[in-house]
Order: structure tokens, then C-alpha cells, then sequence
């Protein structure tokens, strides 16, 4: 199995970049996700590795083998990875059975070796009963796996997933995030997922790459994006949690966790610095008590099921989320302690 | 290696299907251009200079213009009043009346022509059945500019009426919903709502209408060459029976003025359909339908009463003419015959070969272009948008222009044996075919293009990661899904070159004719009932082949048959 890098990739469409300067190292067997908003390049990145787009200048290698650059460009169809997309892309005219037989009958695979397979595909997704519908009669998940089982019957190093849970409705996809984790685990290929929902990345994920207009703000696993982001706009994306602007200091540089002492002498500061450097505060390291800690009034407190999302007022006027058991009055003074921050960098994108 | 095989087969591909477009849609416009602008040394007798010249182009342009004119606005009343009850109202039998509205779209002109001049006239033989034949020696009333305008009109009314129809089936139930919610009465609906939708559309139908009928040959071939009344068509098809060094080029410059006032009709349709294009597609909603409470029965027997008018007495003067044995004679009892449909069969002579000819170009027609638009749409469809809509509408040009330019242009680019082969086309079934093929190859085109573009392109991404080649994708994924349309495409062209009359009126010679030429000559010569006959044989073709369109309609996406929403 062999490592998948993109080295300096930059992509443009009609003069807009819709991938900037993107570096990856993907260990083989790894899950990574590539996680952002809307338009911030994922797709079109998992569209590069498949082929369908050519890059604008930069390299995709796959081992020793230069699947894309400048001059060169290897088709999809000879890449040998596998795919599963949004819509499925189930064909309308075959059955179950046919759709998941295709690439072995392309690559001209003898019978009894096709059969093996085709039966194997459709036990690792639970669907041998289908094999001999059509697609039109199969729910939304019964599809998901059909398309799932057809990625991998041709047994590739790598696969490729474009949002594949997008289409589905809430509970199905907890059920189908499991499959994927047993999918990964059963086959050991390297899966790429393309995500918008940061939820669906930290539990699926070994590496997340956070995109955001074209850009790498951070490649990370899912431990390391919540604890420690770099930037605020991604403290923000990832998780809940307070921004708080403190002054700048020798101690407070940016990528560093930040002590208790120095965020409860920045906390009481009656206003906000105007330059200064961004703190993230995960409300685990809030704790509230009657009488211990900084002052701060309760703004809002809304259930969340099981606990309370309690919205604190600073002295300075900055916003402090802290979790609580149970109901407080807004409007009511409380005293808070954190226990540790993690201080962040600028956003440049 | 399999990266070589890849881009290969495509390239070829490419490099096939573009040789194809050049030689069928590119080259005999070209051709017609260069022969148009001859000559120019020889100053004021250019053919071109010398036809702008000739009084008798300048009578035929304006009879065209009056004709055309008059006969658009024909097209406009009629279409637009059933484009406006068949779709607005709560009819009931809606796909029936369509289907039978649609009906003399597709009959072609001649029939159309001939069915009219069965109905009226001293030799009418239903007049002559229900006893009320005007006396013998009054004139023909249909050998006129206005018999030519009425046939036009109703011929074409079916364009305005598609053009509305589609823009008033966007107007979604709720937007008048909302309007009589706010208040506004009957009237003002129509007046704020409807009118400002309809407009454009109309205007846009009028302009198609009206380019349509400039290109007419059939309707005028019929009934004005007999009055002595020519309108440009028709002109340039007397001006090829005549002699002289500079026939070709002086006719080639009349096609080129035809030519010339298509465009700018075409521009202006075009024009005014971007402008009122209210984006409106994708809306769920249901279109708005006005109740007709108690105004159904009498509006039903309204449009009963148009259709009867239009359609029905000239079928049924058609199918008397058919079974008497001479023009002039009641139907009875005793007068009764099959005799014309006896020698249809039964005759070896001209009918049965233009039967067969007409059949086999047809087929052949059908089934090539077939095969060729599958690969070329599919090619199409990875170009641009902006190459896309070029090469789309260098592909409509030979079907938009007049049949007579494009026969023409055929004339000029085979009138000389092919060079290295040494084989002359001309005056042959093979130079009625291909100019078919260059004249039909958009009409196929269109609604493979049509399913080309609604097809999900994850489907063909996905079979290229499975390893597909461009080929095996064409064959294995596209064609199996988009077959209904191809077949609808083939079916389309069947129907039109069965019953093609204007360019085969040019290029056909002995032993080479059409159907639609052996039903112009047989009226020319006279043989009006066996003319009959052939056109009741076709009529009854036509329907056959718009019902099975219309049960194939709900596999096919929306649009391809114009006539089924």
C-alpha cells in the first residue's frame, strides 16, 4: 500500500482559486476526512485525486506513481480507486447484482473469481437478499450500500467518499456511520471523506484536514482540532466554546495552552483590548460556583438535553459559555474558574 | 497504453463527429454563399445585382411578405386562443384536443393544400354529395393570396400555440391565488397577470410562425403556381425549370434573400425570447386553471366547432375525393369505388416506387442519424456551454432555412462529379439522402441533447472510476438510459421525411420521386382523386406515428414531443 500526497496543489476555475497551495501526506490504511464549509475546496480536491478535475499547477502522487500534474493527467478510469458519491450514482438499468459486477466485468475478471467477490461485497454490507432488485426499489441506506459494496468489490488501495451521508435523514446516518468504521476496519484502504459535518469527521477520522476558501487552516486528528485549533475561525467551526480577546503579553503567544492565573487576571479586565491576542475556552473548563472565582452574569440558559448551555456576561463585556446541571435565572450574578485555555492565531483566509 | 486508449478514442471521436458537422451543415451553406456572391466582375450583370433588379423578385418578395404576413396573424388567433383555453381552463379531454390541434403541424403542406382545394370549387365532390357545388365555371377560391394565407395560418398555428402553451404552463396556480387573494377582479387578473406573461411568448410564436411560412413551398406550390401568383419559393422553383448560363447563380441569390429574411426573423424570435424568459423552471407548483363552470359545454363546442373547420371538413372532403371515380361527381351509392386505392396497390408504376423511395430514404434517414447522434451528442455535451450553443446552431441552420435554399445548396455542391471517385449525384436517390440527412440531423439531435443534459453525470463518473473507456460508457451506461429519446428522435425524423415535398420538389428525377412529389404532380396533372388517395394513405400514417410518439411520451423527458405535456 502506498502513501497518497498532494504536493503545492492549486486549482483554478476561470481565474478564481478554488484550491490554494495544498499539501497532504495520507498514510496508507489512514481514514481522513477533508472538512469545511460550503465552496471551501473539498470536493473539488476529492474530484482531483479521482481525476475528474486536472490541477492547475502542483503534483498528486500515489506511491511512485505521478497520477496528475502539470503535464501529465491520469484518467480516472485507470487509476483503480474506488468511489462512492452523494447521489449514489446507482445505474437505473441494472440490478443490485449488475451495478456491484461492473468493474470486474470491465477488467474482464474470470467468472468464478467475480462471483466470489460480488457475494463478499454483498455480506459486508448485509444485502444478499437485493441482489436481484433494481435500485428504484431500494430505500436511501439500502443504496448507500449498494454504492458502498461496488467501491470496493475491485478491492482498491484507495476510496474516495463525496458526502455520502449528506442524503440521508438523522438516524440513518449514525447507523451508517457504523458501517463505514467496520467498512474501513474490514478492508484497510485508505478512505478519503469529504465532510461538511464536523460531528460526522471527529468520529469517523483518524486525520482531519480543516479547508477554508482553498486553504489548509489545519491537519490534525480529531483530539488534537478540538483542543488545540489554530485559528478562531476554526475554534469556532469545531466544537463549542468562548473566544475571549486578551491583552498581549511575553506569556501569551499564540499556539500555547494558557494557565488558569493568567486567564483570571485577563477575565476581570473591565473592557476589551483592541489589539490583542484570541483565547479559546471550551465550556469543559468552566466550572460555576456561588461564591469562588471571577464575577460574571447570567445572559441566557437554554436546555440542551441533559445539561444546560449557560451564557455568561463578562466584566468586559465578552461572552463566557459554560455547561450547568441545572436551571439558572438570567439576570442572576454567578462566579466562574477556568481551568485552561488555549491561546490562538490571527485568521488569515 | 490504457491512458493512450483513452484520450484516443475520444480524439477520433471528436475529429469523426466534426467532419460530419462541416460536411453536412457547414459545407452547402458555404457553398450557397460563395455561388450568391459570383461574379462580381462582372458589375451590374451579377446574378446577384441582376435578380435585385428583376421586377418579378421584387413581386414575389412582396406576395411572400402579404402572404406570410396575413397568415402569421392567422396563426396568432388561432393558436394563442387554444393555447390560451387548452391550458388555463378546466377543459376535460385536454391530451385530445391537443392531439387533434397538433394534427395539421404535422400533416405535411401539400396534403393540407390539396384537402382544401377538395372542399371548395365547382368539381368539390362533398359539396357536390350534400348538393350545394357552386355552378361550373366559377373560379377556385383557394387559387388565391388568401386561400394561400388561411392554409399558412392554419398550418403554423400549432408554433404559437407550443410557444404560449410552454410560457402559461410556469404560471403557477398560487401566483393568481395570491392576485385574487389581493383582490383583483377577472378582468384584471387578465390585464396584469396573464397579458404581460403571454406577450412575449406570443410575439416570439408570431416570429417563428412567420419564418415558417416565408420557407412554405408546398401550400404556395399548390395553389398559387395555378393562380400565376408566386411568392419567393416558388419562384426560384419556376426560375430552375427555365435556361441560361446563370440560372444556378441567379437562383442561388433569390435562396440567399430568403435566406437573409429567415435570419432576421429567427434573430428577433431569439431576441424576444431571452428578454421574456421568466425563470420559472423547476417550480412544483401546479399550473394556475380557471374554472369554466357554466361555460364549459359552450366553450367545448367553441373549439369543436374550430377543429371541425380546420381539420375535419378538409379530412372528410379529402376522403370523398378519394372514393368517386372522377372530380366533379357526387358521392352515392352507385358512384362508390375503391378504385384509386386498387391502382395505389396494385400498380407497378410511379406510386408504388415513390412509396417505396419515400419509405426507404425515410428508414435509412432515420436510422443513420440515429447512430450519429448518440456519439455526437455525447460529445457535445463536453464542450462548453459556449462551443455547445455554437456548433447546436450551426446544426440548426440546414433545418431552419427554407427547404428550397438547402435544395439548392445541394445542387451547387454535387451539380459537378465528386472529384478522385468520379460519381455524379445528381438527378440520384443518394443526393435526396444525404440532403435529408443534412436537413434532419438536428430535428434527431435535439432530444437526445434533450435526456443528454438531464442525465446525472455521477452516473458516467462513477463508471469511469469502475474503468470504463469513453466507448464502453457510450454503450454500457448512456445509450441504455437515454434509448427512448434516440428512438423518439428516429421516430420524429421518420414522420418528417416520409412526407418531405420541398427539397425532393428539386432534386427529384425520373423514377426518384418522393411521396410528397407524386402527390404534388399528380394534382398538377390533374389526377386530383389518386392524389387523394396517396394523401388519405398519409394522413392516416401521420396520426399513426404522432399516437405512438404520444404513448412513448412518458419515458421520454419533457419536451421532446412537443405536443405532450
Amino acid at each position: 500500500m502506498a502513501l497518497l500526497t498532494l504536493n503545492q496543489i492549486n486549482k483554478s476555475f476561470n481565474g478564481q482559486n478554488a484550491v490554494s497551495d495544498l499539501n497532504l501526506s495520507i498514510e496508507p490504511g489512514a481514514f481522513v476526512a477533508l472538512l469545511g464549509p460550503s465552496g471551501c475546496g473539498k470536493s473539488t480536491t476529492l474530484r482531483m485525486l479521482a481525476g475528474f478535475e486536472k490541477v492547475s499547477s502542483g503534483s498528486i502522487f500515489h506511491g511512485d506513481r505521478c497520477l496528475s500534474n502539470a503535464t501529465t493527467h491520469v484518467a480516472p478510469e485507470n487509476r483503480d480507486f474506488g468511489m462512492v458519491f452523494q447521489s449514489y450514482a446507482l445505474w437505473p438499468h441494472m440490478s443490485v447484482m449488475e451495478n456491484i459486477a461492473y468493474p470486474l466485468t470491465i477488467k474482464r475478471v474470470d467468472r468464478a473469481t467475480k462471483q466470489k467477490r460480488i457475494q463478499e461485497a454483498l455480506a459486508i454490507v448485509q444485502l444478499e437478499p437485493y441482489a436481484d432488485r433494481s435500485p428504484a426499489e431500494l430505500s436511501g441506506g439500502q443504496r448507500q450500500r449498494v454504492a458502498l459494496a461496488r467501491s470496493l468489490v475491485t478491492e482498491p488501495e484507495v476510496i474516495l467518499l463525496d458526502e455520502p451521508l449528506a442524503n440521508l435523514d438523522r438516524h440513518l446516518r449514525a447507523t451508517m456511520e457504523e458501517t463505514f468504521r467496520t467498512f474501513h476496519k474490514r478492508t484497510g484502504a485508505t478512505m478519503v471523506y469529504v465532510t461538511h459535518d464536523q460531528s460526522e469527521a471527529m468520529s469517523l477520522a483518524d486525520q482531519i484536514a480543516v479547508l477554508k476558501n482553498g486553504q489548509l487552516i489545519q491537519w490534525a486528528s480529531p483530539q488534537s482540532l478540538y483542543q488545540q485549533p489554530r485559528t478562531a475561525w476554526l475554534a469556532d467551526f469545531i466544537g463549542r466554546g468562548s473566544v475571549i480577546r486578551m491583552q498581549p503579553s511575553d506569556e501569551l503567544q499564540p499556539g500555547r495552552k494558557v494557565e488558569q492565573s493568567l486567564i483570571h487576571q485577563q477575565l476581570i479586565l473591565p473592557h476589551i483590548p483592541s489589539q490583542g491576542v484570541d483565547v479559546l475556552i471550551r465550556p469543559q473548563s468552566v466550572c460555576l460556583h456561588p461564591s469562588l472565582g471571577i464575577s460574571a452574569k447570567v445572559t441566557q440558559c437554554i436546555y440542551r438535553g441533559g445539561h444546560f448551555d449557560v451564557e455568561l456576561s463578562l466584566p468586559s463585556g465578552q461572552t463566557l459559555l459554560a455547561y450547568h446541571d441545572t436551571p439558572l435565572a438570567v439576570g442572576e450574578t454567578l462566579f466562574a474558574t477556568v481551568q485552561e485555555g488555549w491561546s490562538l492565531e490571527p485568521d488569515h483566509v | 497504453m490504457l491512458t493512450a486508449s483513452s484520450d484516443n478514442q475520444l480524439r477520433w471521436l471528436s475529429i469523426t463527429l466534426f467532419g460530419l458537422v462541416v460536411a453536412l451543415s457547414l459545407l452547402p451553406c458555404l457553398r450557397l454563399l460563395s455561388e450568391a456572391l459570383s461574379h462580381w466582375d462582372r458589375g451590374l450583370d451579377a446574378p446577384l445585382l441582376s435578380i435585385l433588379q428583376n421586377p418579378h423578385t421584387w413581386v414575389a418578395l412582396q406576395n411572400s411578405l402579404y402572404t406570410s404576413g396575413l397568415g402569421t396573424l392567422i396563426s396568432v388567433v388561432l393558436g394563442s386562443g387554444f393555447a390560451f383555453v387548452l391550458t388555463l381552463t378546466n377543459i376535460r379531454y385536454r391530451a385530445l384536443w391537443i392531439f387533434c390541434f397538433m394534427l395539421p403541424m404535422m400533416i405535411p403542406p401539400q396534403v393540407t393544400a390539396l384537402s382544401w382545394l377538395q372542399l371548395f370549387g365547382p368539381a368539390s365532390p362533398i359539396l357536390n354529395t350534400l348538393g350545394i357545388a357552386p355552378a361550373l365555371g366559377s373560379p377556385q377560391p383557394m387559387y388565391s393570396a388568401e386561400g394561400i394565407a388561411l392554409l399558412l395560418g392554419i398550418q403554423h398555428a400549432p408554433l404559437v400555440f407550443l410557444a404560449l402553451r410552454s410560457q402559461l404552463i410556469c404560471l403557477p396556480k398560487d401566483l393568481i391565488e395570491a392576485a385574487q387573494l389581493s383582490g383583483a377582479s377577472q378582468w384584471r387578473l387578465w390585464i396584469d397577470m396573464i397579458v404581460p406573461l403571454s406577450r412575449n411568448a406570443i410575439f416570439a410564436g408570431a416570429a417563428i410562425a412567420f419564418v415558417s411560412a416565408l420557407g412554405n413551398f408546398g401550400i404556395p406550390a399548390m395553389l398559387g403556381i395555378p393562380a400565376g401568383y408566386s411568392v419567393l419559393p416558388t419562384l426560384i422553383y419556376q426560375q430552375m425549370a427555365g435556361f441560361g448560363n446563370d440560372v444556378l447563380s441567379e437562383v442561388a441569390s433569390l435562396s440567399m434573400l430568403i435566406a437573409f429574411l429567415v435570419l432576421i426573423g429567427m434573430l428577433l424570435q431569439q431576441w424576444i425570447q431571452q428578454r421574456s424568459s421568466y425563470s420559472l423552471i423547476g417550480h412544483n407548483a401546479q399550473p394556475a386553471s380557471f374554472r369554466l363552470g357554466k361555460w364549459r359545454i359552450p366553450t367545448q363546442i367553441l373549439l369543436c366547432a374550430v377543429l371541425c373547420l380546420i381539420l375535419i371538413a378538409p379530412l372528410a372532403a379529402l376522403m370523398i375525393s378519394s372514393v368517386v371515380p372522377a372530380l366533379g361527381m357526387p358521392l352515392t351509392a352507385d358512384t362508390f369505388t375503391f378504385a384509386a386505392y386498387n391502382e395505389m396497390v396494385n400498380n407497378q408504376g410511379s406510386t408504388a416506387r415513390a412509396f417505396t423511395n419515400s419509405l426507404l430514404l425515410a428508414s435509412l434517414a432515420a436510422l443513420l442519424l440515429m447512430i450519429i447522434t448518440l456519439p455526437l451528442g455525447y460529445r457535445l455535451m463536453r464542450l462548453s456551454l459556449k462551443a455547445r450553443a455554437v456548433i447546436a446552431s450551426l446544426i440548426e441552420v440546414p433545418y431552419a432555412i427554407p427547404g428550397i435554399v438547402l435544395a439548392i445548396a445541394f445542387i451547387l455542391l454535387f451539380s459537378r462529379p465528386i472529384p478522385i471517385i468520379n460519381v455524379t449525384l445528381y438527378g440520384t436517390l443518394t443526393l435526396i439522402f444525404l440532403a435529408y440527412l443534412s436537413c434532419f440531423l438536428s430535428v434527431c439531435l435535439k432530444p437526445v441533447m434533450s435526456a443528454l443534459s438531464q442525465l446525472d453525470p455521477a452516473l458516467e463518473e462513477a463508471a469511469q472510476i469502475a474503468g470504463a473507456t469513453p466507448i464502453q460508457r457510450l454503450i454500457n451506461i448512456v445509450l441504455p438510459l437515454i434509448s427512448p429519446a434516440v428512438f423518439a428522435g428516429g421516430l420524429l425524423v421518420f414522420l418528417i421525411a416520409v412526407n418531405e415535398l420541398t427539397v425532393s420538389a428539386l432534386l427529384w428525377s425520373a423514377g426518384n420521386e418522393t411521396l410528397g412529389v407524386l402527390i404534388f404532380n399528380l394534382d398538377e396533372s390533374g389526377d386530383s382523386i389518386l392524389a387523394s388517395a396517396i394523401s388519405v394513405l398519409v394522413v392516416v400514417l401521420v396520426a399513426s406515428l404522432m399516437a405512438l410518439l404520444s404513448l412513448l411520451a412518458p419515458r421520454l423527458p419533457k419536451g421532446v414531443i412537443p405536443w405532450h405535456c
